[in-house]
Parts: structure tokens; sequence; C-alpha cells
């Protein structure tokens, strides 16, 4: 029954997305001055850090959570989908399609280009941290949520919203292993986490030249705000539930907006 | 590619009724041309939960997802297909086999169900834990226990084998191998694996000449009163997860199943409840319940009226079990009988390919 509903309501807000979007697209045209119909790229790019210092991979820097136990990282993917670019009116472009999977391992994947934007300013980028509810009940899919990318729990049907694996000498499972392994889209497990990012200057989008959004991504959010996460009592993460929760509600705080271009 | 399949419907439904009448009679080991690939929805069920929408059926989806489902390059190590522990003649249960087998003989820890009328279920597994007939083939696929192989390994022997590209192409327009397609020609052999020809379904459509006899009549009506409040006509399951007052044993693995509580470990209430399984095909699908504990429907029927185990969560109609007398039990074995479908078992467009 909860899950009806959250597919109703998750149908519903993309149908009235998609409305407001056709609606809205002349308009914004005569609102900035620019050509109608115009039409330009954004690109959006995203880089990792740990607190200030960039990210790396490499399983020997350490890096140390707001608890105090340090760690190094082997692994950090999520996904993020349904952007939409908001305009100071309310406006909104919606991408289509819109399913992204950030793959710290994968340079390709730190960046990805919007395309046939509305010409225009946009002073908000709203995206969902993880997979919609409504992916996660339609079967067979391809692309980012091609199950090949080890991000699909094939025993209890579910997209891994975000992955974080590394080691740390506070962690009292086997190997000192952390295992962070975020899902649930559905009922009181649900972590699907939408964002609003407010943009310190507007993304200007026109036809002559590519617009960017840099966005840094912070990996220490994740133990942070507003669960201290204690490597010692929280370690390997593997199923929905409370603990999955926790993380999630904290990494909602992950991007923050480094320039915009 | 969708011109094609059009033309392929509209050719079928020209043609089915006279030649699905055709095979039937005939058997034919391999399947003819203008066999009925269309899926039709029988006039006695009810609205499926899967119609294929975005998965237009064809005979060469059909057929792929025929030779998928039997070609042990499913397994890790190639030994076992999807039929070793679904075989057509059980109606694709495993039959005798009180849990599967998997690759290296590693014992599974629950019974192989039967595959039939899958359309309708709302969930797969005995624990409900994938919710989409798509979605289901990559559980066994990767299950340790089971084929023991990843997503990745399948689509690269796929991919470098002589004729799985050419069949991909044919199936669905050009030779790309992906997880999704794999699993949506899947879908199309297994959806349309449709049981409603036992004598129970014909009684049903009014058939000519056929009616319940005295016994089955009676069973129908223990049946209606005692049982069909979880086995719901005419798939003779709700779909519900239950707990039918099973005695708690350890499985293979020496654990006791929390079934539904697999996938609900935090919420206590999931614990010990198992999918509902259809009653349709028992003389094919032996043993009974989710390990198979039980060889013959005379347990189940004693099981329920002088076994059931008081534990967490058992179901509030099963409380103080079922009271059956043994003409009660006779008669509802009878009309168990009406609901196998040897037309099913038998239907040539499911059987292995030569």
């Amino acid at each position: 029954m909860m899950k009806k509903n959250g597919l109703l309501i998750t149908t519903l807000l993309m149908a009235s997305c998609f409305l407001s979007c056709k609606k809205d697209d002349p308009i914004n045209g005569k609102d900035d001055g620019s050509g109608k119909g115009e039409k330009g790229i954004v690109r959006i790019e995203v880089a990792h850090f740990a607190g200030d210092q960039p990210l790396l991979m490499d399983g020997m820097t350490r890096y140390r959570n707001s608890h105090g136990d340090d760690f190094t990282v082997t692994m950090l993917k999520y996904y993020v989908s349904n952007l939409v670019l908001i305009k100071a009116d309310g406006s909104t472009f919606a991408e289509p399609e819109s399913y992204h999977l950030i793959n710290q391992a994968e340079e390709n994947s730190l960046q990805f280009t919007l395309t046939d934007v509305p010409a225009g300013k946009y002073d908000k980028l709203k995206l969902l941290i993880g997979v919609d509810s409504l992916r996660n009940v339609s079967g067979a899919q391809t692309g980012a949520l091609d199950p090949l990318n080890d991000m699909f729990w094939t025993w209890s049907t579910g997209y891994i919203m975000a992955k974080m694996e590394g080691k740390s000498n506070a962690s009292t499972a086997p190997g000192s292993i952390l295992n962070f392994h975020i899902g649930g889209f559905s009922g009181p497990y649900n972590v699907l986490q939408e964002v609003v990012l407010e943009l310190p200057q507007d993304l200007v989008v026109s036809v002559d030249k590519e617009a960017s959004l840099h966005l840094k991504s912070d990996l220490l959010s994740w133990f942070d705000m507003p669960f201290t996460i204690d490597f010692a009592t929280m370690n390997n993460v593997a199923m929905q539930g409370p603990e999955a929760q926790q993380i999630a509600q904290n990494y909602r705080q992950m991007f923050s907006v480094i320039s915009v271009e | 590619m969708r011109a094609d399949t059009l033309r392929i419907l509209l050719s079928v439904l020209t043609m089915s009724s006279v030649l699905w009448y055709g095979c039937r009679k005939d058997d034919p080991p391999a399947i003819q041309k203008g066999e009925n690939y269309t899926f039709q929805v029988p006039a006695h069920f009810p609205e499926p939960v899967y119609r294929f929408e975005q998965n237009p059926v064809s005979e060469a989806g059909f057929t792929l997802g025929r030779r998928l489902f039997f070609d042990p390059i499913m397994s890790r190590d190639q030994t076992i297909s999807c039929g070793s522990c679904h075989q057509p003649f059980a109606a694709f249960s495993q039959f005798g086999h009180n849990v599967s087998h998997g690759v290296k003989d590693r014992l599974g820890v629950r019974n192989s169900p039967g595959l039939f009328n899958l359309n309708w279920h709302t969930s797969f597994f005995w624990d409900g834990g994938v919710n989409h007939i798509e979605n289901q083939p990559a559980n066994p696929i990767t299950n340790p226990l089971e084929m023991d192989e990843t997503l990745e390994g399948i689509v690269g022997k796929l991919r470098s084998s002589a004729e799985y590209p050419q069949l991909f192409q044919q199936a669905f327009g050009d030779t790309l191998i992906s997880t999704q397609r794999i699993f949506r020609s899947l879908a199309q052999f297994m959806g349309l694996m449709v049981s409603a020809d036992a004598k129970y379904d014909k009684v049903a459509r009014g058939a000519a000449g056929v009616a319940f006899t005295e016994v089955e009549q009676s069973g129908l009506n223990v049946f209606r009163e005692k049982c069909v409040q979880c086995h719901t006509e005419p798939l003779f399951s709700d779909f519900s997860f239950r707990n039918n007052g099973l005695a708690l044993l350890p499985n293979t693995q020496g654990e006791v199943d929390l079934g539904r509580g697999v996938i609900e470990p935090n919420d206590s209430g999931s614990y010990y409840r198992f999918k509902v399984p259809s009653l349709r095909n028992l003389k094919y699908t032996q043993p009974y319940m989710h390990d198979g504990r039980f060889t013959t429907i005379d347990e189940v029927l004693d099981h329920y009226s002088n076994g059931i185990h008081v534990t967490l969560n058992l179901d509030p109609l099963l409380q103080t079990g079922l009271s059956l007398s043994t003409a009660e039990k006779s008669a509802l074995k009878a009309f168990l009988e009406t609901l196998n479908d040897e037309t099913f078992v038998k239907d040539p467009r499911f059987q292995e390919p030569q």
C-alpha cells in the first residue's frame, strides 16, 4: 500500500514537473531577453573532497571523520538523478531521462552535460541523490541504471543509491573494513534525498557559450551531521534500514557549489 | 523492429485460434510456425500486473528467452540452466527435490517453485524480494548457491558465443547483448507461461460437456469455506506473505528461515511469513512448502488440520488450525486434482529446445 502511494506520488510529481516545464518555456525566453526557443548546454562537474582536502582513493591517504576515526577510501559511487534547473521566477528545465552514476574511480563520470537547456538565467539546481522510486519498480533498465554497474541488489530489488568502501582502524568488522551500501526507496527506510542547491551567481545559458557548474562533494559529510558516525559501531551497511537512513540523511549535505561559469 | 512486431502480432491474431488447437492435438516437440506468441488474459482471470508494456512479445524474443532459459551458459561453470531447477514436466518446479541444487551440487535453502501465471504475481521468490518479472533472473544467476555467475560473466559469454549475437539481432533488431535484453527475452518466455486449461478452468469458462463430479464439487465447497481466503481463485494465491504455522526448523544452512523477514529484517512483523503459493499444478510440483518439507498433499492437509505450530506472526486464520474431516480431506484432494493443467506442462512452446 505504502509502496503504491509512493509510486503514485512520484508519478504525480514527475507529471507536474513535465507540465510546468512545457508551460513555462516560452515565458522564460521573454523574461530574460534572450532569443525565443534558443537553447544551450550546461556542463556539470563534480569534485570529491574529504573536508578541504581533495579526495584520493589510493587506499593509503588517511582522513578523519568528525567522531575522530581515521580511515582510507577505496570506492565512492552514487547516483544523482532528476536534475532540474530553476529560474528566479520559478520556471524550470528538467533534464529528460536524468540518471547519472558518479564514480570517483572513473574520471569520465565526474562531468556530464545537460543539453537543450532553454536560454536564460538559472539560480537553483535541484537533484535527487539516488534513483527515484518509480525506476526501482520498473523492471530491467539500461545505461546508468544497468545492473552491470554493480549498484543494484538482485535479492531484494532496488538500486544501491550510494556506495563508499574503505578501511578504518576503528572498524570492528573483519579486515577493519568500511562498507556503506546505501539503499531503500519506499516506506520508513526510503533513503532518497532531494537537494536544492542555491547558486551563488546566476548560471547563464545561451547558444553562444557552454555554461558550467562546478560542484564540491564532501565525503566527510556522510559521517558528520546530523548523525555523528562511530566506525566502531557502524562500519558495514549492506541493506536498507535505519543505519542506511542515517548515512543518507547525512550525505544530503554533501554538495556545495564551487563556481558557476 | 516495431513494424516487424506488429506484423507478427497481426498474423498471429488472425491464425491463432485454428493453429492453437492444432498444436495441442499434435504435441510436436519443436515450435511450429504460427504458434501463439500473443499474451492473452484468460476470460476468467483478473487483470495481470505485467502486460509487456515496454517489452512487446515477438516469436524471436520468446525463442531467445527459451534458449537462454535452458542454456547452462547462464551458470558459472556451465553446468546448470534455469531449466535444471524449473523443469517443464514439473510445471517448472524441480520434481522430487525439497530444495534446489546449484552449481557443484550446492544445496539451496528453498524449494524451487513452479513457474506459471507469473504476469499476475506482485512479487517473486518465497520472500517476495524481487518486485518485477524482468528483475527476477538476476537473483538465481548471482546467488552463490544457485548459478553463482555474475551479470558481466553472462553478458561476456553470450557476446563471444557463435550464435547468440544473431539471436539477439532477430529478437531486438541489432546484435547488442545487454542485461536488459537478456532479462526482457526471459520475461517474454516466462510471461507467456499461462496455465489456464485445467478442468477447473474448463468448468469456469463453461466448456461443453465438462462438469465437476459430485466429490469434486463438494471439495470445491470445502475449499471455498476454508482455504480460499489465502488461495484466492482463480490464481489460487492472493500473493500475500503469511506464516502458515510450520515448525521453525533449521534450513540447509542451519538457520531458521525468516522468509519475508530476510527482506525486512527491521520489521519483526515480517518474520516467518512466506508468499502464499498457488495450488495449481500440485500434481507436478511436489514436494511442498518453502523448504519442500511435505512430500504429499495428505501431509499438507494433516498440517493444516492438526499440525499448526503457534509461532510469531502465525496467520490469524490458522490460530486453531483448519478442522477437516476425513471426508472433507478426500473431497479437497479430488478438487485439487482439477487444478492440474496437463495442457500447460505439455505445451510444446515451453519445452527444452532440441
